[in-house]
């Protein structure tokens, strides 16, 4: 990444590293040592009880427990509250600010306009019909119909498409999560020394949305874009290097093949062209 | 509630009395058959229907996230034991209105049927019309997590796409011909 711009932006990819690492306990090397020592112990006394119905149970239990951990670790992309599953260094430089990729859209539901990504949780005031809103059922904003006037802005790394005021052509799917009330809040006002007082609660009426996918216009279909997995193949194990940052993928919509760039290519916009200056 | 698709909602289970006049509206459900409709049309939940003499009826929900956090309770490090969270609505209703009591008797369930509990007729299209399906959609439709105040509109990962702004991004002093900039109408249908 060059110029003073890139150069920002790769400060907030050096924010990840170490997180994965777990943080530093000097009582670390004891307790492993007298892990040690518990498996010798124990190994001694397998040599005595060769054939032990209880040993058997025992084994069992501890099978049924590691299945379901392992279950929940292994199989799932998604956390417990359905937001991908990412490493802990990868959370710390997209909350830096480094380039995610991918694309968003700026939505305008129920009267209030969001600025979205994929993967998104929308907390939204509740969508009417709640039969047609039911949870998991799946819904287009964009496309032609009740909701086609919601799209404000598309735009994704290399391309913005602001609407006037709509973009036609471009799509958003959503995923109904959750219908609730949110906690409840509690006003309550008070006229001292005048024996007034009044206490009411409220809590407002909510549908939690998810992102599942955002599309440009058909015009656009073949735009190339970084896109959003190449912020999951960084290695933040090594120290930064400015050559060892990853090379952008660029993956357009409709092909297959996906395209690198080289590094030394103009990614940083402004400053490598007046260098040329 | 589904996360992802997967319904959060496993079990309810409903508790009512076979003589108290609380249970009054629940048993005249029970006996309609409805709960048969409404089960069938959501089969992610299984429904338990439990005689509990001598109390109030009462809805209980128990959800996915739930049942994997109560598992752990008793092992935390820290020696915190957080709280079960319990999802609960209770059905009372009163059992001492008649009929030919004042002028507002229209339905006999809607003026018999007072709830305890977050519980708000609007809250569901059955228009009160059946206030017990409108709890069971309540619990269904909810997450097991706890109740806590919803502080942003969005929750992203991602919070930028294109980088975020620097005070060293000079746009402006890019020539316009490096832009590629068009305006041109599209229509909407």
């Amino acid at each position: 990444m060059e110029g003073r711009h890139g150069q920002q932006l790769a400060l907030a990819r050096l924010e990840g590293i170490g997180k994965d690492n777990l943080p530093f306990d000097p009582f670390l090397e004891e307790e492993e040592q007298l892990l040690e020592e518990e498996e010798h112990h124990d190994d001694e006394y397998d040599d005595e009880y060769d054939e032990d119905d209880d040993f058997d149970d025992e084994e069992e239990d501890d099978d049924d427990d590691d299945d379901d951990e392992t279950d929940e670790n292994n199989d799932s992309i998604y956390n417990r509250d359905g937001s991908l599953r990412r490493k802990k260094s990868t959370l710390a430089t997209l909350r830096a600010g480094y380039p995610a990729g991918g694309l968003f859209a700026v939505l305008e539901i129920v009267g209030s306009q969001h600025k979205v990504t994929t993967d998104d949780l929308l907390v939204v005031h509740r969508l009417q019909p709640v039969d047609q809103y039911k949870i998991g059922s799946v819904h287009t904003f964009g496309g032609e119909g009740d909701n086609s006037k919601n799209i404000l802005l598309v735009g994704s790394t290399h391309l913005t498409i602001a609407g006037m005021p709509y973009v036609p052509g471009a799509e958003v799917d959503v995923m109904v999560e959750e219908i609730t009330q949110d906690a409840k809040v509690i006003i309550f006002k008070k006229r001292r020394r005048k024996h007034s007082q009044r206490k009411n609660g409220f809590r407002r009426d909510l549908t939690l949305l998810r992102i599942l996918d955002i599309r440009l216009p058909e015009q656009y279909k073949d735009h190339k874009y970084v896109g959003r997995d190449s912020v999951d193949e960084i290695d933040h194990n090594e120290l930064e290097d400015a050559d060892n940052s990853p090379d952008t993928t660029v993956i357009s919509p409709s092909s297959e093949n996906t395209v690198k760039f080289d590094n030394n290519e103009k990614e940083d916009v402004g400053q490598s062209k007046l260098a040329k200056q | 509630m589904a996360t992802r698709g997967v319904f959060q909602c496993q079990k309810l289970t409903l508790r009512y009395c076979e003589y108290g006049g609380s249970s009054r509206a629940v048993r005249d459900y029970l006996k309609s058959g409805r709960l048969i409709d409404w089960a069938t049309s959501r089969p992610s939940v299984e429904i338990k229907v439990k005689v509990q003499n001598g109390k109030h009826p009462i809805v209980t929900g128990d959800y996915v996230t739930q049942a994997v956090s109560n598992k752990s309770i008793g092992g935390n490090m820290t020696g915190k034991q957080s709280k079960p969270v319990i999802h609960q609505i209770c059905l009372k209703s009163k059992g001492g209105h008649g009929h030919g009591h004042g002028g507002n008797s229209s339905d006999n369930n809607h003026d018999n049927l007072i709830t305890v509990g977050n519980f708000d007729k609007k809250v569901n299209k059955t228009n009160g019309a059946n206030p017990i399906e409108d709890a069971f959609n309540l619990l269904y439709n909810k997450s097991g997590r706890k109740m806590k105040k919803f502080t942003k509109p969005i929750y992203t990962d991602t919070p930028s796409i294109q980088g975020v702004w620097t005070p060293s991004l000079d746009l402006h002093l890019i020539p316009q011909e490096d832009i590629d900039q068009k305006y041109f109408k599209l229509t909407i249908n």
